[in-house]
């Protein structure tokens, strides 16, 4: 009879701890003063307070960000697992089949913490914001069914997909359906949400005399709701696959045996593979979500770019790059420390460094200094006469775009690292690559520049485009490029679980710019909105109808990431309790031939 | 533990790092806007009418930031310079709350987009105009290169319920005794014209000063009975003869035209 074991070492005692305080202490704070309940509470009214946390709003942004970053979480791991376990299917390795389960089950332990929160994001909408979600109730209801009926078909999918794995593992096509479906049910899911928040930012006017269907459909089709569902599909796969790979980061540094460290390497590479390759496309989507946000309403999209909303977008610069660097870097060491003659790539390290860090410098440079009178009279104005012109958008998006261009190049390094090519064309093989590459940021350039010289219309609609197009379009190639050219290719030995610990804390690094990007761009979409529930439609009158500044934002954001971390750290505890009939954890079980490569 | 605790330390140094990095730079709140109405007892002429109209065009209405006057390579909507020559009062008015209703046909700066109503209706929320706000902004459109039709005292219509202080009932035997009604056949015009409480009680005790009270035609020459008003009234009789006007002024048609 198996036998599970709990082993309690002071760090998990210390978590238990941890999780129980905190627990205790926003149960506290709620209970602090139950005064709150009766006032308001009279029929009608639009509001309620607490006076916990700085009050009803602060409660509702930290409920519906964790359950966002939960469900983010939940909605793009099994795209990769479902995807590993297809390349396991194709490759008759076994290492995927394992990774993807492993990824499955950290998703089935935060699946219930998803629905957690968003069970507490409810109560506390309806509690605290009755004539809203009065509101929202009457465009939407009919999409509640949907959701239940979806949210129903979800649970059960998932259930079938984690506890079906070893009983189907000789149906592996029935199997895999399954994962379509999880997949399938859990897009719709996701859309179904957006087109609530969506709503909320750009309402269409909904004509008199619909049914509940037909209004609920109007309503969901509204400017913003399709760029949101592809940039949020896209950023849940990036969120998933670092946050993955943080976990493969702190599990690897606690790695006892040379088995576990390669497999935690391996795990954390993929992790990290996941998650840039997911980050390239995201700034494309939010591109074309900012144009829409345009399009619909150009005061709100001055707002987010132009108004109280534009230093933002420095932090956001900073984040992004950060995460760029952390990503290159862990992809450095990798190739330092797992290849064999590491030393020929580093001049090409210190020439990506270098274009990286200028183009970093440049992302983050604003527009406008906001200066004193001296500072000012001395500068000549609240512009810096060199640096202002780093500040614009056509300098931005050159090297947003150089930047991926730069990190595709690094991993198209590490990809081939261990690699000869066997094919008749091998030399033209390595060296394509890298000439388009440095067409296309020719290109990104030169457009960039000439971004200066022509009306806002051009660079908007045609120069950002060709350079976004370039981009995408050299990715595209190149991939198809390189992998055809790898065909037969005679692989050298990749020294897994050799890695130093700084690897693992780049892992971690890349997971919490991504959480914390994640919560500053919700407060950007929410901030948009001003001071209304429903832009144009319902006004908010409550006394916290302010958006705050980014300092106390940035606060709320750190809350909301340590609440997140707890409970995610918490999670990934409890799934590693279950340990084998001899007493070695299920999970640290190396796989047969597990010597990965 | 250890590597748990080191991990947890150096999280808590980046979202420290984040945190004081965002609290360095610019800190501004957005605040709801504040309520601003417009004042219709204070537009006296046209030419005020079309300020109050080209400060919500700039401002509240926010059509600048896709209306051009004159060319512009940035205007996402039509160049509205000369406007005012091409179009009826009419249309300016059906142009600004329903918008979707008919594109003009002359705009061919970019095709339709797909999605309805890319102009705000701008008597509704988040724009929300009144509609004495939407007869300035029409004065202000018609003025572009056109003849202004609007006129100030339209906006009388939208005045506030006067606080009114008298009996109407006594007022009106103050009206009688004083046989206004002798003179003032055409009162309903008269009133229109007064559209200010406070205007209006002035020109009754002092019809000889102030440019409200200089004669227009619209009822006759201005009679000498007024000259005396100041000293055979008290105020307590002002104040019920204030009332009572009040009652017949609330009994005329509103609101048309727009």
């Amino acid at each position: 009879m198996m036998r599970y074991v709990l082993r309690l070492t002071s760090g998990r005692r210390w978590l238990i701890g941890a999780w129980t305080l905190l627990s205790a202490a926003l149960v506290g704070l709620w209970l602090a003063d139950p005064s709150w309940a009766q006032e308001g509470a009279a029929a009608g009214s639009a509001y309620r307070d607490v006076p916990a946390l700085g009050g009803s709003r602060n409660l509702v942004w930290i409920a519906a960000q964790v359950h966002l970053l939960f469900g983010g979480f939940v909605l793009g791991v099994p795209i990769f697992a479902w995807v590993c376990e297809i390349i396991g299917v194709r490759t008759n390795d076994p290492r995927y089949d394992k990774l993807a389960k492993e990824f499955t089950k950290l998703l089935t332990a935060a699946y219930s913490t998803t629905a957690l929160f968003g069970a507490i994001l409810l109560f506390l909408l309806i509690g605290l914001y009755p004539q809203f979600m009065n509101k929202l109730s009457d465009v939407f209801f009919a999409s509640y069914f949907i959701y239940a009926a979806l949210f129903l078909f979800e649970t059960g999918v998932l259930y079938l997909y984690w506890y079906g794995w070893d009983a189907m593992s000789h149906r592996k096509g029935l199997h895999l359906f399954i994962g379509f479906l999880l997949n399938v049910f859990g897009f719709l899911i996701m859309i179904v949400a957006n087109a609530w928040a969506t709503y909320q930012n750009s309402p269409i006017v909904l004509p008199a005399g619909l049914g509940a269907w037909e209004q609920t459909w109007a309503a969901a089709q509204n400017p913003t709701w399709w760029p949101v569902n592809i940039h949020r599909l896209i950023a849940n796969v990036v969120l998933g696959g670092f946050i993955c790979g943080a976990y493969a980061g702190v599990r690897y540094l606690g790695a006892k045996t040379s088995e576990e460290r390669a497999h935690y390497d391996w795990m954390g590479y993929i992790g990290n593979f996941i998650g840039i390759f997911g980050l390239l496309p995201l700034p494309f989507a939010g591109y074309w979500l900012t144009m829409e946000i345009y399009r619909y309403n150009q005061q709100m999209g001055i707002t987010l770019m132009g108004g109280f909303l534009s230093w933002l977008f420095i932090l956001q610069a900073v984040l992004i790059g950060v995460l760029f660097l952390g990503s290159n870097y862990y992809f450095w060491l990798g190739l330092a420390y797992r290849t064999e003659d590491s030393q020929r790539y580093k001049k090409y390290i210190l020439g990506f460094i270098a274009v990286l860090v200028v183009c970093f410098g440049v992302w983050m440079t604003p527009h406008s200094m906001v200066a004193s009178l001296q500072e000012a009279r001395a500068i000549g104005g609240t512009h810096h006469p060199v640096l202002s012109v780093l500040g614009v958008m056509s300098a931005k998006m050159t090297v947003s775009n150089l930047m991926i261009l730069v990190t595709f190049a690094s991993f198209l390094m590490y990809w081939r690292a261990n690699k000869i090519e066997t094919v008749s064309w091998a030399k033209a093989a390595r060296a394509v690559p890298f000439i388009l590459i440095g067409l296309a940021s020719l290109y990104v350039i030169w457009a960039g520049v000439y971004g200066y010289f022509v009306p806002a219309i051009v660079r908007i609609y045609v120069l950002s485009v060709s350079q976004v197009g370039t981009v995408i379009g050299t990715l595209i190639v190149v991939t198809i490029l390189v992998a055809v050219s790898m065909r037969g290719a005679r692989e050298t030995t990749l020294h897994w679980g050799r890695v130093p610990g700084k690897a693992s804390y780049a892992l971690v690094l890349n997971a919490i710019m991504v959480i914390l990007l994640m919560g500053l761009m919700g407060y950007a979409r929410s901030a948009s909105r001003v001071h209304w529930h429903i832009y144009g439609v319902l006004e908010d009158t409550s006394p916290h109808a302010f958006s705050p500044a980014l300092g106390t934002a940035a606060l709320m954001i750190c809350i909301i990431t340590l609440i997140f971390c707890l409970f995610v750290s918490f999670i990934f505890w409890v799934t590693s309790l279950s340990v084998s009939p001899g007493g070695k954890i299920a999970a640290r079980t190396a796989p047969a031939g597990a010597q990965p490569h | 533990m250890g590597n748990f605790l080191r991990v947890t330390v150096f999280v808590l140094l980046i979202l420290g790092a984040f945190y004081w990095m965002a609290s360095s730079i610019p800190q501004q709140a957005s605040l709801p806007p504040v309520k601003e109405n417009l004042d219709p007892s204070l537009i006296k002429t046209k030419a005020d009418l079309i300020q109050v109209g080209k400060k919500l065009y700039f401002g509240k209405g926010q059509c600048a930031l896709c209306h051009s006057i004159g060319e512009s390579h940035g205007a996402r909507a039509p160049n509205l310079e000369g406007i005012g020559a091409k179009l009826t009062r009419e249309f300016i008015y059906e142009s600004l709350t329903e918008p979707a209703s008919y594109i003009y046909h002359d705009y061919t700066n970019s095709p339709p987009k797909p999605f309805p109503a890319q102009m705000p209706r701008i008597n509704k929320p988040p724009v929300d105009l009144t509609d004495a706000e939407l007869l300035a902004v029409i004065a202000f459109v018609q003025q572009l290169g056109g003849e202004v039709t609007v006129e100030p005292r339209e906006l009388a219509a939208f005045l506030p319920p006067p606080v009114v202080k008298g009996d109407s009932g006594l007022g009106r035997a103050v009206f009688e005794k004083l046989k206004c009604g002798g003179c003032h056949q055409q009162l309903e015009k008269t009133l229109a014209k007064y559209a200010d409480p406070a205007t209006l009680r002035s020109a009754v005790v002092r019809p000889a000063g102030g440019p409200l009270t200089g004669n227009d035609g619209a009822d006759g020459p201005l009679r000498p009975p007024h000259v005396e008003f100041d000293r055979k009234l008290t105020v307590k009789d002002l104040d019920d003869l204030m009332a009572y006007l009040d009652t017949l002024r609330a009994k005329q048609p509103v609101g048309k035209g727009i």
